[in-house]
């Protein structure tokens, strides 16, 4: 078997917890506890559990928003887990994210081409001004978007539209894996399944690796090619969506799956 | 279904005017609330079905920025023609509100109870415990513990615990109406799911009517009796809840069942709305 893109190897992560009393060491709090899991290159990992059970943090953790405290993630082999912050630099162009909240992820002071040319400046240095334009306009029409939203400011966007313009952001930098946080549980429905099609787009498209991340179990399965369900900072059961679906082992697995509303 | 509805919208029209231009919101809204049943407002963001529900006690911005006509019933008054200060006696008492958002419809900087007993001190100023109605709400909403939530902050609950206070809040004064806007949204799929049926059992033991404003229709299959659908500010499909979703007539219906992903059955694609409704 060749090395997956991604591998997370006992991982955990720590919070520093509150200390009660001034003097009094504070006691760590255990977000993640022990993770392990693979990610094959191209493919999509959902990730499902509540608020509180550490998904989140796990996908952060991938990259560096949140501390590794314990264990390994080897992206291609490499252990970027334990990297510097310097050293870690090269990575972060090869691993982006999506955030939950089309509303607060973007700069308000920024116009699109602000927003999209940033990263690219960080990452490509030697581009010329307008190089970066030409490429901002590719990243619209990348995620069917108009070129003159270029100049527009996010306020004059729907939350849908706004969503493009982060997967756009995420896309600049031509990443490999992509951490998709709640990508669409701020969206309303009509819109959530356009946000997913375009995902799974440029997913052939670009042979793009995604990290999953929803509570939404109906969504979660219908994107993603395995299944890590998490609970309380531990995955309680993995397999693939119909091994899921089918035969959900844990009791929490199928509270989640009774919790999906159903259309009778 | 020979009573008489509890609360009847007819001909609702709501314009609003900035920038010296005329935005209508809401155009012609029909509709009928029986007491007990369970109304759901479907449509996607614009659609006008949160602004139709803040008319109803007018909560939206005064003449001239907002214009409203048309009638809203609630048992023979006509809630349109009330001046302010008589509304204000309908506002949370008879029809309450739950917002999408518990995390911003709380106050920071007072504790549960506080927030709880104002309610509770101005619309039913004959109760002298107030502390045990306070309580006592928090227990209908099955919060456990409440003496220990009475006296937290907002900022210390989940975002499932704080749309239960916002609801205990709402159910405090007993109301005839519970206009819930979105409640779910904002939470947890798990969560979601305690919150509909907590609402659906309230709904049941109260005879309160409720108006469900939402965008997914699969917490309609479960909850709601009664249906409409609007799109741009208008009515375009109305009926029972099961009618509704098994023949859908109007495409825009149709799409915005057709777009939810479901379980087991897994497709290439997602349906999506069709771009040239008419």
């Amino acid at each position: 078997m060749s090395t997956p893109l991604l591998e997370v190897r006992n991982l955990s992560v720590d919070y520093p917890g509150r200390a009660h009393w001034f003097f009094q060491k504070s006691i760590p709090k255990r977000a993640v506890d022990n993770v392990s899991f693979t990610i094959p290159k191209g493919k999509t990992v959902g990730l499902v559990g509540e608020s509180g059970s550490g998904k989140s943090t796990t996908g952060k953790s991938i990259i560096r928003l949140a501390p590794c405290t314990e264990g390994q993630i080897l992206y291609e082999g490499v252990d970027i887990g334990n990297k510097s912050n310097r050293d870690f630099l090269p990575w972060r162009k090869k691993i982006q994210m999506i955030f939950q909240d089309p509303y607060n992820s973007l700069d308000p002071r920024s116009d699109v081409l602000g927003i999209l040319s940033e990263p690219l400046e960080i990452h490509f240095p030697d581009l010329s001004k307008a190089d970066r334009e030409a490429r901002c306009i590719d990243l619209l029409k990348k995620v069917k978007l108009p070129s003159e939203y270029l100049y527009r400011y996010p306020h004059e966007f729907s939350g849908g539209q706004r969503q493009r313009i982060g997967i756009a952001r995420a896309l600049a930098v031509e990443p490999s894996l992509i951490i998709c946080d709640e990508p669409v549980s701020a969206l309303d429905v009509s819109v959530q399944a356009e946000v997913v099609n375009l995902l799974q787009d440029l997913q052939e498209q670009l042979q793009l690796t995604y990290l999953f991340i929803a509570h939404d179990l109906a969504v979660v399965e219908h994107i993603s090619d395995h299944i890590l369900v998490m609970s309380q900072g531990k995955i309680v059961e993995a397999g693939t969506p119909a091994q899921i679906l089918q035969n959900p082992k844990e009791e929490y697995t199928k509270t989640l799956l009774a919790a999906v509303p159903k259309l009778s | 279904m020979s009573a008489t509805p509890l609360l009847k919208v007819e001909d609702l029209t709501i314009t609003f005017h900035a920038h010296e231009k005329a935005t209508v919101a809401a155009s012609g809204v029909s509709y009928e609330l029986n007491s007990g049943e369970v109304l759901a407002v479907v449509g996607e963001s614009g659609s006008g079905k949160s602004v139709s529900a803040l008319a109803l006690t007018q909560l939206l911005p005064s003449a001239p920025t907002c214009v409203v006509s048309g009638k809203i019933n609630l048992e023979g008054i006509n809630l349109l023609s009330l001046s302010e200060k008589e509304i204000s006696r309908y506002r949370g008492k008879v029809i309450a509100y739950i917002f999408q958002d518990p995390g911003t419809s709380l106050n920071p900087v007072y504790s549960v109870e506080f927030q709880i007993a104002e309610a509770i001190k101005i619309h039913r100023p004959e109760i002298s415990d107030v502390h045990a109605a306070v309580i006592q709400s928090l227990n209908e909403v099955r919060i456990h513990e409440p003496e220990k939530v009475a006296q937290q902050y907002p900022h210390e609950l989940s975002g499932g615990m704080q749309q239960r206070v916002m609801i205990a809040m709402a159910l405090a004064c007993n109301p005839r109406i519970l206009v819930a806007d979105e409640p779910t949204t904002a939470l947890d799929v798990t969560i979601q799911k305690e919150i509909i049926d907590l609402l659906a059992h309230l709904c049941r033991e109260r005879g309160m009517s409720i108006l469900l404003i939402t965008h997914n229709f699969g917490i309609v299959a479960n909850f709601a009796n009664q249906v409409i659908v609007m799109r741009h500010g208008k009515v375009v499909e109305a009926g029972t809840a099961q009618h509704v979703l098994e023949n859908p007539t109007h495409p825009y219906t149709r799409g915005l069942i057709a777009c939810i992903p479901r379980l087991g059955q897994k497709r290439h694609r997602l349906t999506t709305l069709p771009t040239d409704l008419s």
